[in-house]
Formats: C-alpha cells, sequence, structure tokens
C-alpha cells in the first residue's frame, strides 16, 4: 500500500524568504507522525500544501495516493483537518457549525460528534463567537474528527487546550490510529506528540532537519538530573565526558547526562548531596541538541 | 439553511435583506406619497423642462424628464439614481464579502478542506448573491406596486416587473464583478473599492454621454448604457439590454471561478 503522504523534493517557495524547500518524509499509512519545529519554520506552509490550499513550486506531493490538487473534492472527503489559526464561523453556534459541516461533506449526520462532544465537554449551544480559545479548538477537534477519516491532518492541536483534555486528545489520537487512520501532528513542542507519535520530523526553517523513529530518539535523549548540595560545588566539578552543566543556581545544579550515569554518581559521592532528581530523558534535550539553541523549549 | 454554502450565505444575511427590504419599500412609499402634489405642478414641469438639455440628461431615464407622468416620474425619481444606488450598494457588498471576506476573516482554509471544490464554493457564492439580489428586487417590486395603487399611478405589475429586472440584471453585473475581484485579490476593500469605482464611472458616462461626444462614443462600454437607454416603465423589456446586462454578470461569476482556482489562498 503506498504510504499516507509522500513528500519528494518538496518545495514551496514565496516572494520572500518563507516557504519550504527540498522536503522528503513519507508517512506510513496508521502511524502518529509528528511534524515538529519552531513557530515559522514551515509547518504550516506544508500541511497548506497537503490540503491544495496552495500548490507547490517544486517537488512532488502525494496524499493518500494522489496528487492534492488532482485529488480534489474526492481525496479531502477522506481527510479531517484541523488549522493552526483556528476560525471558526462566529454567528454559528457549535452545533450549527457541525450540522454545517457535515452537510458539505455529504454526511447524513453528524457521524462521532455526539461521542467527541461528550468526551471533549465542548459547549455545542453557544454562539462560537462567546466560546473560549480552548472551547473553541474542542469544536475544532470535533469536525476534524467526527466523519473518521482516513487522514488526520492536525496544525497544532493541542493549543488552548488545558491538561485534562490534552490527555482526551492524546487518548483520541490513539484510537485513531489503532483504527487504522494515518495522523500528521504538527507541534512547536516535542512534549505534546512524543507520547503518541510513532516516528517525528523536525523542520527548520523551510528544511527537513530529521526524520526518525521516538524510540530512536529517545535513545539518543539524555537525562536531566538536578542536584542540591550543601555547599556551593567549584566551578568545573562536574566537567566529566558526556555530562553537560546547564544551569546554576547557588548550591543548585543542573545537569544533562548522555549514557550511563555512574561517573557522575561516582563524582558526587564526594559531596554532602541535599537532594537530587533525575527527569526521564526528554526530547526537549534531543531537539536542543539538533537546534543548537533554545528555540523549541521557549514556550 | 445550513444544507449548503449559498443557503448559509443567505442566512447570514437575513437580517440585513430585511432591512435593506425595508428601506426600499420607504424609497417607493415617499416617492408615491409625493406623486401627487408634483404631478400637479405646472411650476415644476416647467421648471425641468427650463433646464438645459445636458441636465436633463443627468436626471433623466430613458433620455427624458416627464414630472407629468407616473413613468416618467418614478423613471427619473427612483429607477435613475436612488433605486441603483441602494442595489448597487448591496450586490457590490455582497459580492466582495463571498470569497475574500471569508478568507480576510480565516474561514476560507477550513471550508476549502472539506470535500467541496473551488469552482463549486464560487458557483454557490454566485448564486447566494442571485438569491439576495432577487429578493430585494422582489421586495422592491412589491412596494412599487402597493404603492402605484395607493398613488393611483396608471403603471401595470408587469411594467415594473420588467424595469426591476433590469435594476437586478444591473446590480448583478457588479456584483459578480466585485466577486471576481474578490476571488483574485481576496481583498475584500479592494474588490468592493474598484467595483464601486467601476459603477461610479459607468453612471458617469452614461448621464454625463449627451454633453461630450468622447463619453457618447465610450457610452456602449457602460452598463448603465443597457439600464437606463430605455425606460422600460414606458417602452417595456428591450432584448438586448437584458442580454447584455445577463453576459455581464456570467462572466463576472465565471472570471472569479478561474481567479481562485488558480492562487495560493492567503492564510
Amino acid at each position: 500500500m503506498e504510504p499516507a503522504i509522500r513528500a519528494v523534493a518538496l518545495t514551496k517557495r514565496y516572494g520572500r524568504a518563507r516557504g519550504v524547500s527540498g522536503l522528503e518524509f513519507d508517512v506510513r499509512r496508521g502511524e502518529v507522525f509528528g511534524f515538529l519545529g519552531p513557530n515559522g519554520a514551515g509547518k504550516t506552509t506544508t500541511i497548506r500544501l497537503l490540503l491544495d490550499l496552495i500548490r507547490p513550486t517544486g517537488g512532488q506531493l502525494e496524499v493518500l495516493g494522489v496528487e492534492p490538487r488532482a485529488g480534489g473534492p474526492a481525496l479531502r472527503r477522506r481527510i479531517g483537518y484541523l488549522p493552526g489559526d483556528l476560525r471558526l464561523y462566529e454567528s454559528l453556534t457549535g452545533r450549527e457549525l457541525l450540522t454545517y459541516f457535515a452537510a458539505l461533506r455529504g454526511a447524513d449526520d453528524l457521524g462521532d460528534a455526539p461521542e467527541l462532544v461528550e468526551r471533549l465537554d465542548v459547549e455545542l449551544d453557544r454562539r462560537i463567537g462567546a466560546l473560549s480559545r480552548g472551547n473553541r479548538q474542542k469544536v475544532g477537534l470535533v469536525q476534524a474528527l467526527m466523519h473518521r477519516p482516513e487522514l488526520l491532518i492536525l496544525d497544532e492541536p493541542s493549543s488552548g487546550l488545558d491538561p485534562l483534555v490534552q490527555q482526551t486528545f492524546l487518548e483520541l489520537m490513539r484510537e485513531a490510529a489503532a483504527r487504522g487512520a494515518t495522523v500528521f501532528l504538527s507541534s512547536h513542542a516535542l512534549p505534546e506528540v512524543q507520547e503518541v507519535a510513532d516516528r517525528v520530523a523536525v523542520v527548520r526553517e523551510g528544511e527537513l532537519v530529521l526524520v526518525d523513529s521516538v524510540e530512536a530518539l529517545r535513545a539518543k535523549a539524555r537525562t536531566r538530573v538536578g542536584v542540591t548540595l550543601a555547599e556551593e560545588p567549584p566551578p568545573g566539578a562536574f566537567a566529566l565526558d558526556g555530562v553537560e552543566e546547564l544551569r546554576r543556581d547557588g548550591n543548585r545544579v543542573e545537569l544533562a547526562v548522555a549514557g550511563e550515569p555512574d561517573a557522575l554518581v561516582k563524582l558526587l559521592a564526594a559531596f554532602h548531596v541535599v537532594a537530587l532528581e533525575s527527569r526521564e530523558a526528554d526530547l526537549e534535550d534531543v531537539f536542543l541538541g539538533l537546534y543548537g539553541e533554545r528555540t523549541t523549549g521557549a514556550r | 439553511m445550513l444544507g449548503s454554502v449559498w443557503t448559509k450565505t443567505l442566512r447570514d444575511l437575513r437580517w440585513s435583506l430585511l432591512w435593506w427590504s425595508v428601506g426600499l419599500a420607504a424609497l417607493v412609499a415617499v416617492m408615491a406619497a409625493t406623486w401627487p402634489s408634483v404631478r400637479d405642478n405646472e411650476d415644476l414641469d416647467r421648471l425641468v423642462n427650463g433646464l438645459p438639455p445636458a441636465l436633463r440628461s443627468m436626471f433623466g431615464f430613458g433620455g427624458t424628464i416627464d414630472f407629468t407622468s407616473a413613468t416618467g416620474y418614478l423613471g427619473s425619481r427612483v429607477f435613475s439614481f436612488m433605486a441603483p444606488l441602494l442595489l448597487l450598494i448591496v450586490a457590490i457588498g455582497a459580492g466582495a464579502r463571498a470569497i475574500a471576506g471569508e478568507e480576510e476573516r480565516g474561514t476560507l482554509d477550513l471550508l476549502l478542506s472539506l470535500p467541496l471544490s473551488r469552482r463549486r464554493l464560487v458557483l454557490e457564492k454566485a448564486v447566494a448573491l442571485g438569491a439576495e439580489v432577487s429578493i430585494l428586487s422582489a421586495a422592491f417590486w412589491l412596494a412599487l406596486w402597493i404603492g402605484a395603487r395607493a398613488a393611483s399611478m396608471p403603471v401595470g405589475a408587469g411594467r415594473f416587473a420588467g424595469a426591476t429586472l433590469m435594476l437586478a440584471l444591473l446590480a448583478l453585473a457588479f456584483g459578480t464583478l466585485a466577486l471576481a475581484l474578490g476571488a483574485a485579490t481576496g481583498r475584500r476593500t479592494v474588490a468592493a473599492g474598484v467595483a464601486a469605482a467601476a459603477a461610479v464611472a459607468g453612471y458617469l458616462v452614461q448621464s454625463l454621454a449627451p454633453l461630450s461626444s468622447t463619453l457618447d462614443a465610450i457610452d456602449w462600454l457602460s452598463p448603465f448604457h443597457y439600464y437606463a437607454a430605455a425606460n422600460p416603465l414606458q417602452e417595456g423589456l428591450q432584448a438586448r439590454n437584458v442580454h447584455v446586462l445577463s453576459a455581464l454578470a456570467a462572466a463576472g461569476a465565471a472570471c472569479a471561478t478561474v481567479a481562485l482556482e488558480r492562487r495560493d489562498l492567503s492564510s
């Protein structure tokens, strides 16, 4: 079976510097694919190419086996889309909006909407204009999911969602993948997708920096260790191979450790350790390593 | 009302359409109420006909001003300026909003991510525009018919229907121009501004043509020429005029589909 999405040397140039160039990636059927990068990296441009809202200036693109423009409405019937900058008809209620979209999709009923509304706790009977950002985002999610699309394209879906809803959202993504749907999930922050994504691609300034499985990335990730000592340690006290001092605040030091922490533990034994905590390898750190700067961490 | 793009578009405008209908009816009511005093005022008739021909042409409909007949009175007081002004405002506004309004508000991306082709979208918006103009025209026609009966004007419903049809076609010609400009640029103010400027220019060329041989030579380019060349209240519909304005409206809608099909949507 052909991949859900195939991009070959995909390029979109605008008059200015923005756009994407030479993107090469496949998204396999049934996987959750994280599409990551800082704001302005070209994520939304790529997504709008997938939906034929804009047309490439070079390269090839296939979505569910067809070029988006040739695929037309028949292709888009199989896709669910949540825009990054979600704008809905503010004078309609959520229910009216879902009714409208169902009709434009040629559906006889609201499909999965009632269940989704229940699980996400969506306010359906208020004007969308009167809803908070998070509640609008939920309406946007319902319209993207209600017709059980084969391919979900979600641009920054978590923005505005509170943590509880965020969990429900991740469940919904897992369920979609479990029934065979492909999920293309863009985000500027890795923690939002690392729980559900099988693979991630990272874009930066319009170019693909990496495509890899989350597992492989995690293997490369470093453990964060925070130590609080009884006395301020001398400068350079933790200068070991594979250990980087990230931050120091008086007696407290934050370190990133690659590979085994053994050498660090032995070194710490010489100090009076007041507190010690270590955080599971976070892909954000891999990210930081890739970017060489705190572009993605700034949230 | 939420079953298709065109009905949803009409639904969005339901209150606006109601108030414009009321406005058009009020215009007719005022004109009908003042008609008896104008008709019996011989001084006014003499004054008007003492004006230089050039000035008379600006206010006339079908090239004449005749306040002594109901058809002449309605032609110059209602059909030559006020009614087209009001209907053009509505049609140009609706045409400019149709695509460019959705694009500027940011709803176009999501709408076109649905199984809806761009051509289909433009055609539905054009149908909505046609329906809006038709609703206003019907309200206007009804007001004319009632007003004429109340003021004992000897003009039949059929003649009013013919004149109102010409008015609707004129509005649609400029409304679809605004639709096409909005589809091409994605900018509502550009679409409405250019279409309105075209309408003003068209009106001036047509009404000032008798004063200038240059303007007279290009008068055939103005849609107003086909609208105002003959007073349908007096002379009935003329096939050529109906065809030209209908063709303009259809051409505007066709250009809009081509324009939207070809470009990137702005985000």
